[in-house]
């Protein structure tokens, strides 16, 4: 299996732009910028400015990861349209498509005690959240409930005593919230987990909402 | 103003202080779902409410499906008229439009997708009864 590494990562499923390149195990360099509506007219810059202060090329990169959801309509659209565009031309580049909820839920569990049970509960639309259940463990992390899109009336009785909460939909507004993951926990949770997701596909990749949009119909 | 209410308008400016009184009851995250026939004055009477809100250039979004505006408030205007499917409005990001904190959204023939529409809205029905003559019903969120 050819070298995953350089591996540029992309993350835009919130308010949260982030780009960083994977260099090896234990490297890598990042740009974030925290900000509503940036996004499309930042992130092409932000790699730009990346692989410069990296030394690298493009060509140089040789897989892309790309946050895919749940999270923003748009902001998920302006990641993958992004990274399709820098892989187009380019049959040889491979793309990870990493699943948003892991690899927050790989950052977050790396700075809490094992044992510990998480939720990550974050804003979808007016009637519903994105929610996933997460316990650290010694290697990382275990998915207790899979990333779903519930009501919002359902949260308070999926949330335990003792839970802690990440995510959008509850955190007070002062801090900044962990509702997406960084760049790097994105590169990195590719680098980790993503072996069985390379594809060379590119244009069959699509945002993930949890949903297939299909069409509900009022009791 | 209290609502729901239901008011014979005889002119247009009837129609536009009704829109007026109307608009100060509204802040960002409301939707407003407007019903009436073709040419009852549902695209005048957002015109009517937006000139409160500094906006002076409303077109009619029949054919764009939505237009934003950005002043004190945003604006999301949108007609569900040219719509075949609820796909569609889900491929263009609808929710997202819904659940835009600073904005307020005014839907045009919402009638024809009932389904997407969030519960806790405002309707307005807009009657055509004689010439510049309409009845405004407008219901409780």
């Amino acid at each position: 299996m050819k070298e995953l590494l350089p591996i540029l990562a992309i993350e835009t499923s919130d308010e949260l732009c982030s780009v960083a390149v994977m260099l090896s195990e234990d490297s890598y360099a990042e740009i974030n910028f925290q900000k509503k509506f940036v996004h499309s007219e930042k992130l092409l810059p932000m790699i730009s400015d990346l692989l410069k202060n990296a030394d690298l090329k493009l060509a140089d990169v040789n897989t892309l990861a790309v946050s895919m959801g749940p999270g923003s309509f748009t902001g998920l659209r302006i990641g993958l349209t992004i990274a399709k565009g820098l892989a187009s031309g380019r049959s040889e580049l491979s793309i990870i498509p990493v699943p948003t909820f892991d690899a927050l839920a790989f950052q977050i569990s790396s700075q809490l005690p094992i044992g510990t049970d998480f939720l990550i509960a974050n804003n979808a639309n007016i009637n519903e959240i994105y929610f996933a259940k997460y316990k650290v463990t010694e290697n990382q992390f275990k998915v207790l409930v899979e990333a779903s899109l519930v009501e919002k009336s359902e949260f308070k009785s999926l949330q335990k005593d003792g839970d802690l909460l990440f995510g959008n939909y509850t955190v007070d507004k002062k801090v900044f919230k962990t509702s997406s993951p960084t760049a790097s926990a994105v590169g990195k949770w590719a680098y980790i987990f993503g072996k069985d997701l390379v594809t060379f596909e590119h244009d069959l990749l699509e945002p993930n909402y949890l949903k297939n949009f299909v069409v509900k119909v009022k009791k | 103003m209290i609502l729901p209410l239901s008011k014979i308008v005889k002119s247009e400016n009837e129609t536009i202080q009704l829109a007026t009184t109307f608009a100060s009851i509204l802040k960002p995250t409301d939707i407003i779902a407007l019903t009436g026939d073709l040419g009852s004055g549902k695209t005048f009477f957002v015109k009517s409410i937006l000139k409160i809100f500094g906006i002076e250039e409303v077109t009619s979004p029949t054919f764009s499906i939505v237009n934003t505006y950005s002043s004190e408030v945003k604006i999301n205007h949108f007609d569900f008229y040219r719509i075949k499917k609820v796909v569609e409005l889900y491929d263009i990001g609808f929710e997202e439009y819904l659940s835009d904190s600073l904005a307020i959204t005014f839907i045009e023939w919402a009638e024809l997708f009932e389904e997407i529409l969030p519960s806790n809205i405002y309707r307005i029905n807009i009657k055509y009864l004689e010439d510049s003559k309409r009845e405004i019903t407008i219901g409780i969120k």
